[in-house]
């Protein structure tokens, strides 16, 4: 038998399930919990909704990325281990790269055909194991997040907004400064979907309908990465 | 009949962070062994042993690369997610998906990060976004390699798309800095600079810290003015 037979096996198909499962099983809990209490807050049946469909319209933009950037782990592993890694895999499609072709070095190979079952265990291991140190991390952080949050709130609830837009700005900033480096499509689509965000945005605060803000993350990368890659291809490519 | 600020959080002080605390752990715990369970069914069913040397060096490699991710990510969306929000990390792609979903629905409801209302509706918006984004993912998976055909016949799709993560970064920064432009240029060219002077992510992202909630807690502490354009 060969690896790719093991990787898109039901073996590999039914931990997908499993731990897509899980995740979505907490999150429906969590969930639950949310709807629970904000009833007794005094939000209606209409407005969790809303914000059930704003959120749902919102992932659709960043899951359509997810979806064509599987092509590269399907190509190399599989669309089982694909749907193993991102149902609820923790990582990017970045990081399931990376970690798979560390896998794959460390057995002095490339990912491919030339991988043995072996070898394809030793790929699985990188790839899923050091997901350990990110949920024992989240574990860690969060009490002691919100005890901060609790503190910083109690000061000056001013400083805690303030604190939360520097932050965003800095870890999306950072992100994004990698890409506005590289230049080329990169940068036109992360210019373009910058510019077309803003004015969607100020648009729905001026016209006074904050729904308009669903489709804004959707409609803002759909519109700029085609345009960024057209005009790359007419001026650049 | 709505509640005062001070009845919410106490409100979810008494019924809602045990729960969230508890699902939480619980959770995070399960999918550690979630996350382990098909390496150990894979040498079960298949009778493989796994070649603990080559997989120490890999987990070696994999540490030295990603371990300030590890160190920073776990509470670095807190701010917006929330209790609940940061916990369901649990299932990935937190700046690529539950990020944005988090602070679009946030501003479509009209609440803060770091409120009552605020934590609710993260709550909420976290929890459908692993849910509808796990559906499309599994639509592409069964689709397989139909769209590996798709991204082969039509190559210029395949481009656009890889151009996906730049989009999503400049729309979110696109509402963050809407809120603080000063802020939001400053840090922006602070980190392109950083960049250009190829400082590593983790040192880049100590200095953006530093220098960003330095400027504006000392502007803040000095002429009580947060720059906030909305707040």
């Amino acid at each position: 038998m060969g690896w790719e037979e093991i990787a898109n096996g039901p073996v590999i198909w039914l931990s997908g399930f499993i731990l897509g499962g899980v995740a979505s099983l907490g999150a429906f809990l969590m969930y639950r919990k949310a709807k629970e209490v904000a009833l007794k807050m005094g939000w209606s049946e209409e407005q969790i909704k809303e914000a059930v469909k704003a959120s749902a319209i919102t992932v659709i933009g960043p899951s359509l990325g997810i979806s064509v950037g599987m092509v590269a782990l399907i190509i190399v592993l599989t669309p089982g281990v694909a749907w193993l890694r991102e149902s609820a895999g923790i990582g990017s499609i970045m990081y399931e790269l990376i970690t798979a072709t560390f896998g794959a070095a460390a057995v002095g190979k490339k990912l491919g055909p030339e991988l043995t079952p072996s070898d394809f265990m030793v790929v699985l291991a990188a790839m899923s194991v050091p997901c350990v140190v990110w949920l024992i991390g989240i574990m860690v952080a969060t009490p002691g997040a919100k005890s901060l949050r609790a503190k910083m709130m109690k000061k000056d609830p001013k400083i805690w907004g303030l604190s939360a837009v520097i932050m965003m700005l800095v870890a999306f900033g950072n992100f994004w400064s990698d890409y506005l480096v590289k230049g080329g499509p990169s940068l036109l689509a992360g210019a373009i979907s910058f510019a077309v965000a803003a004015i969607l945005f100020e648009v729905a605060d001026v016209l006074k309908k904050p729904r308009l803000k669903e489709y804004v993350i959707t409609v803002s990368i759909l519109i700029a990465i085609f345009l960024a890659q057209w005009i790359w291809s007419v001026i650049g490519g | 009949m709505s509640l005062s600020e001070r009845e919410k959080e106490q409100l979810l002080e008494k019924e809602y962070y045990p729960y969230v605390h508890k699902v939480g752990r619980v959770f995070c715990t399960a999918l550690i062994f979630c996350n382990i369970l098909p390496v150990i069914l894979v040498g079960l069913v298949y009778g493989l042993a796994l070649d603990w040397k080559a997989t120490l060096a890999a987990w070696g490699m994999i540490a030295m690369l990603l371990i300030p991710f590890y160190v920073t990510e776990p509470w670095m969306y807190y701010a917006v997610l929330g209790t609940a929000g940061n916990y369901m990390q649990w299932a990935g792609n937190t700046s690529n998906c539950r990020l944005p979903c988090a602070a679009i629905t946030q501003s479509v409801m009209g609440v803060k990060e770091g409120t009552p209302d605020g934590e609710i509706i993260a709550n909420i918006a976290v929890a459908t976004s692993i849910v509808v984004n796990m559906l499309i993912v599994l639509a592409a998976s069964v689709a397989g390699f139909g769209l590996v055909w798709l991204a082969q016949t039509y190559p210029f799709i395949k481009a656009a798309f890889d151009n996906i993560l730049p989009a999503i970064f400049g729309a979110i920064y696109a509402q963050f800095s809407l809120r603080n432009p000063a802020y939001g240029a400053m840090l922006l060219a602070i980190g392109i600079a950083l960049v250009w002077f190829g400082l590593p992510y983790w040192q880049r992202l100590l200095i953006m810290y530093v220098v960003g909630l330095g400027v504006a807690f000392s502007v803040y502490k000095k002429w009580k003015k947060t720059l906030m354009r909305k707040e």
